[in-house]
């Protein structure tokens, strides 16, 4: 059971050179080629809150600065804090390190829900600092724009029969310099002395934050604790940068795991696995027992060979070719059938619906920490291509086959 | 490792299988079994326990509950005294030896590892994954396609896409591969 599935000791190359599991690729039908996170678009597709599931539109993130209001995280170990009623009011507390608001300065309050954040004490001059640079924007803007138009001033003519007026005269306004209004700040000329005590004082650590709770609030300056907003978390979109053709695409609800689009590279490519562990002896030709499954609803032809180029094996078994029928979801036959338990050849040993197992020979000279087998796997399969004559094609991707210690 | 080619023989001394197929270990610790359902298919390792008479405890089809987990129902204090949830586990759900699951809920086609802990009253959304040794606190949620480690545990990364399809055949492959012979 411990190693139930081990998927991370499979890797395909992507269409990128990157490699990456089966699981985590994608295959564009479109452009007939596999894809992996990082050489597909990635777009956010709906931003929500992980604890309340509660779907949150872009706007209202952005005003919110990305957290939830309803839900909060302990700021000492980050788990959720529950509310709990003491009476007459409610209170915030951690079931994991027992924080409760009562160690804060709000202690408590009449609602479950807006708890008061820590703020920037700089915020109001921060604002009207942005707001004049803003102001500076536009009077840019403006500037730049009278010089893309050949602009005849006739707007002191304009009747406002149209509102035409009132438009020259908000872009006439915006051509003049605006004012500096925000407080102008003194450069500081004289600094406070670094005294040697700040070195060589002892700090009691048992009072001070943790690293990673200051981090989480870098407003609090050292000591105080309030509640922090549950950061909201986005849910992805993938689409091919070639063909622009959504690869990945889940339903509206975040907790819904239905998949409006989906091209997973599992569904087209053949999947190889580790049927047994390899116990690799220096110096002979060890044993690899690998299986080949089919997950497409079409059959696939597989050929697989040796890649003694950039191994750290040498495969002996050069060449394997076998045909793989199709993935059947409605056989709820699950009785033990295996289709042949006569080995085939030395290679095949044995089929068992849509997959087969293989048996490769490797030479090993030398047993290092990790041990890889450079396959090349090639598949024809009639879904791999939106057009039906492209799909008798054969593809072929590299992999790589972690075989661990001895 | 491919769980289709595996067979894990279990003694029909010591295991049973009930009519709607779910192989269970005969001494198993089953308690309140009015309370539980399981909706078939499903694997009850060695030593196991499962908490019914606390309440009720609903299991879907292809579970396989590990050796040594023991599963009950969580509760919660409210002013007028403690009320005790039913946990609902959705179909496919793997869960490795030695767990301790006092959760509500546990999505569809989730795999929680060796050791974990799943703390009172937390739900876990479908397509999870819980890495071994992880302490889940109590009332917590889990969005799905999470992959949750640490004490106290909280969502590390992401599960690949098609985790629905991956756990789902591990499961049902799990099934098989154990069998009921001499």
């Amino acid at each position: 059971m411990a190693e139930l599935l081990q998927l991370d000791r499979i890797l395909y190359e992507c269409s990128c050179s990157e490699w990456a599991p089966l699981c985590r690729l994608f295959y564009c039908r479109h452009c007939s080629i596999l894809r992996c996170h990082s050489c597909t678009a990635n777009e956010i597709d709906c931003t929500f809150c992980g604890t309340c599931l509660e779907n949150v539109a872009v706007g209202e993130a952005r005003t919110r600065k990305n957290r939830c209001v309803n839900c909060y995280q302990c700021p000492i170990c980050c788990s959720t804090l529950s509310a709990h009623n003491s009476g007459e009011a409610i209170f915030l507390s951690c079931s994991t390190c027992k924080w409760s608001t009562f160690e804060s300065d709000i202690q408590q309050q009449a609602t479950a829900g807006n708890w008061k954040i820590l703020e920037n004490p700089h915020e109001e001059e921060l604002s009207c600092v942005l707001d004049q640079m803003k102001q500076y924007e536009l009077n840019e803007k403006a500037q730049r724009d009278i010089l893309k138009r050949r602009s005849n001033v006739v707007g002191s003519r304009l009747t406002d029969r149209f509102g035409l007026q009132q438009m020259y005269q908000k872009r006439k306004q915006a051509l003049e310099r605006p004012t500096w209004l925000a407080p102008e700040k003194e450069p500081i000329t004289v600094l406070d002395e670094l005294y040697d005590s700040h070195f060589t004082s002892i700090v009691d650590l048992s009072k001070s934050l943790s690293l990673e709770s200051r981090i989480m609030q870098p407003l609090s300056r050292g000591s105080e604790c309030r509640p922090i907003r549950m950061p909201l978390k986005g849910r992805r979109v993938l689409r091919c940068t070639q063909c622009t053709h959504n690869l990945s695409k889940l339903e509206y609800s975040p907790s819904s795991i239905v998949f409006k689009i989906q091209y997973f590279a599992r569904t087209y490519v053949p999947e190889i696995r580790l049927w047994q562990e390899t116990k690799l002896a220096e110096g002979g030709i060890c044993p690899v027992f690998i299986s080949v499954v089919n997950e497409s609803v079409a059959k696939a032809d597989v050929v697989l060979l040796a890649n003694n180029d950039d191994s750290s094996l040498e495969c002996e078994t050069p060449v394997v070719e076998f045909s793989l029928p199709p993935h059947d979801e409605n056989s709820d036959n699950l009785s033990h059938s295996i289709s042949s338990l006569t080995p085939e050849d030395d290679t095949i040993i044995l089929r068992k619906r849509n997959r087969v197992g293989l048996k490769l020979c490797v030479k090993v000279d030398e047993v290092r920490e990790m041990n890889i087998l450079s396959l090349i796997l090639k598949w024809k399969n009639e879904l791999t291509s939106m057009t039906s004559d492209k799909g008798q094609e054969w593809r072929e991707t590299r992999v790589k086959v972690l075989l661990g210690k001895s | 490792m491919d769980e289709g080619l595996v067979v894990v023989k279990l003694s029909p001394d010591e295991y049973t299988q009930t009519n709607s197929g779910n192989k269970i270990f005969k001494n198993a610790s089953i308690f309140g079994s009015q309370n539980i359902i399981i909706h078939g298919k499903s694997i009850l390792m060695r030593d196991c326990m499962l908490r019914g008479d606390l309440t009720g405890i609903r299991m879907g089809k292809f579970c396989f509950i590990g050796e040594r987990t023991l599963i009950r129902a969580s509760h919660r204090k409210f002013s007028k005294g403690a009320t005790m949830f039913p946990m609902h586990v959705g179909d496919c759900v793997i869960v490795e030896e030695d767990c301790v699951l006092v959760a509500a809920q546990i999505g569809s086609y989730t795999h929680i590892g060796k050791g974990a802990i799943v703390g009172r009253s937390s739900i876990i959304k479908e397509c999870c994954k819980v890495e071994a040794g992880a302490v889940i606190p109590s009332d917590s949620t889990f969005p799905p396609f999470s992959v949750i480690a640490g004490n106290p545990a909280r969502v590390v990364g992401r599960v690949p896409e098609c985790t629905q399809e991956l756990i789902s055949q591990a499961a049902k492959e799990l099934y098989e591969s154990y069998v009921i012979q001499r």
